[in-house]
C-alpha cells in the first residue's frame, strides 16, 4: 500500500484526560476513509492530529515520512487541508478568504480564476466572489470553506461533518465536489460523518471510533450497560423489551462491549451450548456496494444491531423489513472495551 | 466672563498669525506623543496578542496586574522616571532628563498597559475558529498572528486612540521629567498649566484649541478607518 498519510502509537490528552489512544493507522494515498462513531470518539482530534493542527501528547504522525508536527515542517502542513465543521470566515470578501490560502502559499498577482473555477466546483457563480462574508447563508459559507481548500489542491483534504449542518443542495454540491477532487487530482480524501449510508457508498475503507480507539469492527453493537450479575462467571444487560443479553464476566468492572452476531436466523432459537439468542425485527437491508454484502439494522427493543448478513443480495431477499428473526451470538465472543 | 471671550478671541489670533512659542509647544506635543505611541504600539501589540490569545500559568495574575496599571497616576510614573533618569539613577548616563525622549519613555510606560488590555480584550473577542481555519489552511505561527491581529484591527484602532488621548492629555510626566523648559521639553499640557499660573488665558486657551482639533483629527481617521475596515 502506498501510505500518505501514518499514525504509531499516538496519544492525545487534554487537560491530562485522554482523548485519543491509536496504536496505529496508515492511510493509502488517494483513498476515501471514512471516521464514523458517536459524538466524542474522537474524530474530529484524530483529524486535527492528521493534518498537523494538533500535536499529540506522544507518538508520531508523518505525511509521506515526514513528520508533520514539527513547525520546520510547515510546507509538509501545507499539502495537508482540513475542513472544519464550523464554518469559518474571514471578514472579508469571499474572493479574498479563497485567496487567503494561495497568498501564505506565495500566490500574488491576479488569483481570480483559480478563484473562479474554485467557486465553480463547489457549485457557486462567480458573482459570490464580490460579496463579504456576512452575505452568505450557512450552506453557502460552507462550500465557500470547500472552495477555499479545493483552491489549494491539496495531496491530502480532511473533512468534519461536511454536510452536518447544509441543505440539502449544499451537501450535494460538496459531495460532488470532493469527489471530483479525487478523481481529478488523486486528493486522498479523510471524512469524519454520521451519514453512515453516505460512507458506505464512497468510502474504500471506514474507521470505526469509540472513547478514542479504534474499533475492531462496526460500532452498531456495542452495549454501553448496566451490567447485572448472573452469576459468578457470567454478566448480563438487559435490553429496554426485557430480553437480557449475557457475556462472560470481565477482570475488570463491566462497562461497553461488543457484541458479534453470526447471522439472521428466520427459524428461532437454537438449542447449542454456548450459544444465545436475542429476537428482534428488521428496520433495514441495505447493500454495502464495495464488497456487495448486505446488511441488515435489527432492533431488540431500543438497542439496535448491525448484522452484516451471510451470502449474497439474492440471498437476503428471504428477509423483509418488518420481519422477526433470531440473532445468535456466543456470550464468549463479546469483547469488553477498555474504559 | 469677558477675559474668556477674549481669551479665545485672543487664541485664533495667536494660531493664525503663527506664534512662535505656541507652535513650539505643538510641535513638541505631537514629536513625543509620536514617539511614545509608537513605541507602546511596538511593544504592546504581541504582548497584549500573547496576553489574550496563549494559555499559559499566571496568565490571569498578569492580567490583573495589567488592569491595574490602567490607573497608574501620571505623576508616579514621572517620580519612577525621574529617579530612574536623574544623575544619580541608574540610568543616568543617558542624560534624558529634561529632555522629550525623557517624556516619551514615560508616556510610553503610560501607554503601555492601555495598549496590552485593550489587544489582549480585542483577541479574546475574536471568533473560536479563527485559529483553527488558519492553521487548517497551512498558516504559521507568524501567520497566523499577523491575520489575528487584522482581524481585531477595529479593537486595536480603540486601543491605539484610547492611549493616544491618555498621553496627549498628561501633564504629570511631562511636567517632571520634561522640566516645562521654553523651546525645548514644553509642551500643551504644561504650557497650558504654566500660562493660566501666569493669567495667561489667551496662548491656554489656543493651546487647548489645539490639544481638541488634534483630538478630533485622531478620531475623526478612526471612524474612516471603521468604514473601511
Amino acid at each position: 500500500m502506498d501510505t500518505i498519510l501514518r499514525m504509531r502509537e499516538v496519544r492525545y490528552t487534554y487537560n491530562g484526560r485522554p482523548i485519543l489512544d491509536i496504536g496505529e493507522l496508515d492511510i493509502a494515498r488517494a483513498s476515501i476513509t471514512g471516521l464514523a462513531g458517536p459524538n466524542g470518539s474522537g474524530k474530529t482530534t484524530l483529524l486535527k492530529l492528521l493534518s498537523g493542527v494538533e500535536k499529540p501528547a506522544s507518538g508520531s504522525v508523518s505525511f509521506m515520512a515526514a513528520n508533520t508536527t514539527r513547525s520546520s515542517e510547515n510546507t509538509v502542513r501545507q499539502r495537508l487541508c482540513l475542513l472544519p465543521q464550523e464554518p469559518f470566515l474571514l471578514r472579508r470578501r469571499v474572493y479574498d478568504n479563497i485567496a487567503y490560502g494561495l497568498r501564505i502559499r506565495g500566490g500574488r498577482g491576479d488569483l481570480a480564476g483559480y478563484i473562479h473555477e474554485a467557486l465553480e466546483l463547489v457549485g457557486l457563480d462567480s458573482s459570490f466572489a464580490g460579496r463579504r462574508w456576512n452575505e452568505l447563508s450557512g450552506g453557502e459559507a460552507q462550500r465557500v470553506c470547500l472552495a477555499a481548500r479545493l483552491v489549494l489542491r491539496p495531496d491530502c483534504l480532511m473533512l468534519d461533518e461536511p454536510t452536518a449542518s447544509v441543505d440539502m443542495e449544499s451537501a450535494r454540491c460538496i459531495r460532488r465536489a470532493v469527489l471530483l477532487a479525487r478523481r481529478e487530482w488523486g486528493t486522498t480524501l479523510i471524512i469524519a460523518s454520521h451519514h453512515r449510508s453516505w460512507l458506505n457508498d464512497i468510502c474504500d475503507r471506514i474507521i470505526y471510533l469509540y472513547n478514542g480507539r479504534i474499533l475492531a469492527c462496526s460500532f452498531d453493537n456495542i452495549l454501553t450497560g448496566p451490567w447485572e450479575t448472573v452469576d459468578r462467571s457470567t454478566v448480563g444487560c438487559r435490553l429496554s423489551d426485557g430480553q437480557m443479553v449475557y457475556a462472560c464476566k470481565p477482570v475488570h468492572t463491566a462497562g461497553s462491549a461488543i457484541v458479534s452476531f453470526s447471522d439472521l436466523d428466520a427459524s428461532g432459537p437454537v438449542q447449542e451450548r454456548n450459544i444465545k439468542s436475542l429476537q428482534g425485527m428488521i428496520n433495514s437491508i441495505t447493500l454495502d456496494n464495495k464488497q456487495d454484502v448486505p446488511q441488515a439494522v435489527v432492533s431488540c427493543g431500543d438497542q439496535r444491531f448491525m448484522i452484516k448478513m451471510n451470502g449474497d443480495a439474492q440471498g437476503a431477499k428471504q428477509f423483509w423489513p418488518g420481519q422477526t428473526v433470531t440473532l445468535h451470538y456466543s456470550p464468549e465472543e463479546i469483547t469488553w472495551l477498555e474504559k | 466672563m469677558d477675559f474668556i471671550v477674549a481669551g479665545i478671541v485672543k487664541a485664533f489670533q495667536l494660531l493664525l498669525q503663527g506664534d512662535r512659542e505656541t507652535y513650539s509647544a505643538v510641535l513638541a506635543t505631537v514629536q513625543v506623543s509620536s514617539l511614545s505611541m509608537s513605541v507602546s504600539l511596538l511593544i504592546g501589540i504581541p504582548l497584549g496578542y500573547c496576553l489574550g490569545y496563549a494559555d499559559f500559568p499566571g496568565r490571569r495574575s498578569i492580567r490583573t496586574v495589567v488592569d491595574t496599571m490602567l490607573s497608574l497616576p501620571t505623576v508616579f510614573i514621572g517620580l519612577l522616571v525621574y529617579a530612574f533618569i536623574s544623575n544619580r539613577g541608574p540610568l543616568g548616563e543617558y542624560g534624558l532628563l529634561f529632555t522629550l525622549s525623557g517624556i516619551a519613555v514615560g508616556q510610553a510606560i503610560l501607554a503601555l498597559p492601555i495598549v496590552i488590555a485593550l489587544t489582549a480584550t480585542a483577541v479574546e473577542s475574536l471568533d473560536r475558529p479563527l485559529r483553527l481555519t488558519l492553521l487548517s489552511l497551512g498558516a504559521s505561527g507568524r501567520q497566523v498572528f499577523l491575520t489575528s491581529i487584522w482581524e481585531a484591527r477595529l479593537g486595536l484602532l480603540v486601543a491605539a486612540v484610547t492611549a493616544t488621548g491618555r498621553v496627549l492629555t498628561e501633564v504629570g510626566i511631562s511636567m517632571m521629567v520634561g522640566g516645562n523648559i521654553k523651546w525645548h521639553t514644553r509642551t500643551i499640557t504644561t504650557a497650558i498649566a504654566l500660562e493660566t499660573n501666569k493669567g495667561q488665558f489667551a496662548t491656554g486657551i489656543a493651546l487647548g484649541l489645539v490639544l481638541l482639533a488634534i483630538a478630533f483629527a485622531v478620531n475623526l481617521s478612526l471612524s474612516f478607518l471603521r468604514r473601511r475596515a
